[in-house]
């Protein structure tokens, strides 16, 4: 089994920041609503997973996480790890907030051998 | 055929494993917002190990998300840019009287 190298590694600062500009052009003036968050959570993650892919990478899968929680005074803790290749796997993430709802985004990136 | 599951990603056995986990970690408790941040870690600490421990050829990516039960929503959605034939994720949702927990697990292949 031949095993390639990435030509270009994943940028996780380039992300971050076109992470949060389609959370802010999709959520500035959105409020919580039940009906509402569950078409706009799928839509966030194909979005950002169509955004990714015209960054033309080659040879990385995506996988995308968007949670949107109502902005209640609630306590909510989230932790990921992953079992990967640190030379050439990386993440990016941000949080996005306004007054009535926080939105967490984040996009792995998995270089395929 | 019968080495298709040692090359693909089987949901119920990563379901199960994910569900052990949770039990084992916050099965009986209520929530302690000291205590929060141990529990997300343990509860992706448990299930990588059990995970590399089935020694597939996958890397793993976990996300763990608990939420105190106020009244408040959350909707969480995953997209995913990868070979569907060897590829694959399992969500669990879980919850006792004072707590959400969500866990996802995405597998792919090397």
């Amino acid at each position: 089994m031949s095993v390639t190298s990435p030509r270009t590694i994943f940028d996780s600062q380039d992300m971050k920041r076109r992470l949060h500009e389609i959370l802010h052009e999709n959520l500035h003036d959105k409020r919580y609503d039940s009906n509402q968050c569950s078409s706009l959570s799928k839509d966030l993650a194909n979005r950002i997973k169509d955004a990714l892919k015209r960054f033309g990478y080659e040879r990385y899968k995506f996988v995308i996480q968007v949670l949107i929680c109502q902005e209640y005074n609630e306590n909510i803790q989230m932790n990921c790890r992953a079992y990967w290749d640190s030379e050439t796997d990386r993440l990016a993430q941000t949080i996005y907030m306004n007054q009535f709802l926080i939105c967490i985004a984040t996009a792995f990136a998995v270089y395929y051998y | 055929m019968d080495d298709t599951n040692d090359t693909s990603f089987v949901v119920d056995e990563v379901s199960n494993v994910i569900k052990e986990s949770i039990e084992a970690t916050v099965g009986s408790q209520s929530y302690q917002q000291a205590k929060i941040n141990t529990w997300t870690s343990n509860i992706v600490e448990a299930i990588l190990n059990s995970l590399t421990k089935l020694n597939k050829p996958f890397k793993y990516i976990v996300s763990c998300v608990i939420m105190q039960k106020n009244g408040a929503g959350l909707h969480t959605a995953s997209s995913c840019f990868w070979d569907n034939t060897t590829d694959g994720s399992c969500t669990v949702r879980w919850e006792n009287k004072s707590m959400y927990a969500i866990v996802s697990v995405f597998g792919l292949s090397i």
